[in-house]
């Protein structure tokens, strides 16, 4: 989302101001809206916090200071969840009872908090078919090229001489044989020891016929329908 | 200017026809999804006061039993006493003493990392880049703050301003020309830009004339400004306080 947050490359927010002797908070409230940021459990998905301050309308964004706009997200996000009501944010004083009790981290629960984090890598239990350096083993570039114009060029005329129209049997059965014989003749045969093993040579045959088989199959049943409708009515405008 | 790594948008792996469709038809439901969450916040109160806002917040949390007083002290006595800069200045002059060592934080950042006790929170994945003399890095975070709490601990607000977010990308030169580094024009300047999951750590150039030093005393050149790229390391300078 194209919002205030995203500040990559924008003109005319004036010069940067480092401090000397900066300290890590600037005043105690600071630390207290750091810290009620970090303990709050709230029930809320990894990475609502941050949407939850992207979204502060433009001019509060560039308004407030950074603390402030924790505190900002924290609320509207407390507020979400129902831990707490809008009339408790504005008395400060707790008039609901607490139904979505979080946990309440407590100071022994800090130090193990911080040494773990929350690490966003996935345990992928899946095992690489490859490994780098591993040798395939294909069949040479200029017959595969070759066989695949071939084929291009035998289906193209073997279509032409089956489908099309005043054309006897002798022509359409050389059709069906310029049709069939690239795949009678079969692919060049791969060079070399191949490494693949045998059941994901299984997988990507029947991968890649069902896909071809699919896309044939739509382009045909398309191409009928399109064929049909413009052989129903000759004179008809066509539709928009 | 070199590569910018982005997390705002999406992957730039392979999508096919239906994946693209897919994301296009999400993206137009996105839309107006945060348009009606940004309608949403207009009711926000603009807080008068911070402070007295942050005391009632929290005298309102502790009464509901969300959260504990002692675990608000111990985490802001952590990053205001114990995690900061000190412990990358650690690293740093670890990898200078040590060339294993160095490979080994380029190779594998967040072990080697952890090899010196640091890790964890806001840190959970590091990268470490390497200034040489013809390479300079340079670390924001574009969208927010992110920033290696473990080795640097939490960021200053320069590194969170508007001027440093918005204009690192467009003009690195500029920007370390305003912290006071003036680069050749052969030196190929290399921005990074933060993601949550990923944040970075600069490994500045050991200065000359160090060669002596115990890696205790190389640490303590080590300045936080030099491990975000905005510096670079002078033999007198005086390194990052505890």
């Amino acid at each position: 989302v194209n919002g205030i947050h995203d500040m990559g490359g924008m003109h005319g927010m004036g010069p940067i101001q480092p401090e000397k002797n900066e300290l890590v908070f600037h005043a105690a409230w600071e630390g207290r809206a750091f810290a009620l940021s970090m303990a709050v459990d709230g029930d809320w998905p990894y990475g609502a916090d941050r949407y939850a301050t992207e979204v502060i309308p433009p001019e509060e964004y560039l308004r407030q200071s950074y603390y402030e706009k924790w505190i900002t997200s924290l609320v509207d996000l407390m507020l979400k969840s129902g831990m707490v009501t809008a009339a408790e944010i504005e008395t400060g004083r707790a008039i609901e009872p607490n139904t979505k009790k979080g946990h309440a981290l407590t100071a022994a629960e800090v130090p193990p908090m911080i040494a773990t984090g929350g690490p966003a890598s996935r345990n992928v239990p899946a095992v690489a078919h490859f490994r780098v350096g591993q040798r395939v083993a294909v069949a040479d570039l200029h017959q595969r090229q070759l066989r695949w114009a071939g084929t291009v060029i035998a289906t193209a005329v073997g279509v032409s001489l089956v489908a099309g129209q005043r054309r006897g049997w002798l022509l359409r059965s050389c059709g069906a044989m310029c049709l069939l014989l690239p795949h009678l003749i079969g692919p060049p045969a791969a060079i070399g020891q191949n490494s693949v093993p045998t059941e994901l040579v299984h997988r990507f045959s029947i991968a890649s016929v069902a896909t071809s088989a699919m896309f044939w199959l739509l382009v045909g049943t398309l191409g009928g329908l399109i064929y049909s409708r413009n052989q129903a009515d000759p004179n008809a405008l066509p539709t928009v | 200017l070199g590569p910018v790594e982005r997390e705002s948008g999406m992957t730039t792996t392979r999508r096919d026809f239906l994946g693209a469709a897919v994301t296009a038809a999400g993206a137009a439901v996105t839309t107006h999804l945060s348009d009606a969450q940004v309608h949403d916040h207009d009711h926000q109160v603009v807080p008068s006061d911070p402070a007295l806002r942050v005391k009632a917040l929290e005298s309102l949390l502790v009464e509901k039993g969300l959260v504990d007083r002692a675990a608000l002290d111990a985490l802001i006595d952590t990053y205001e006493h114990k995690v900061g800069p000190r412990n990358g200045a650690r690293v740093v002059a670890r990898a200078w003493a040590d060339p294993a060592y160095k490979q080994r934080l380029l190779t594998n950042s967040d072990a080697a990392i952890a090899e010196l006790g640091y890790g964890g929170l806001q840190g959970e994945h590091m990268v470490v880049v390497e200034n040489t003399a013809k390479v300079h890095n340079l670390v924001v975070c574009t969208l927010c703050s992110c920033y290696p709490w473990p080795v640097l601990g939490l960021p200053p607000v320069w590194y969170k301003s508007a001027p440093y977010r918005s204009r690192s990308v467009i003009d690195p030169r500029g920007v370390l020309r305003e912290f006071g580094l003036e680069l050749a024009d052969d030196v190929e300047v290399r921005v990074w830009d933060s993601t949550a999951e990923l944040r970075y750590l600069v490994l500045p150039e050991r200065p000359a004339g160090t060669e002596t030093m115990s890696e205790t005393e190389l640490a303590g050149l080590v300045t936080r400004d030099s491990m975000v790229g905005v510096a670079k390391i002078a033999t007198q300078q005086q390194g990052v306080r505890a």
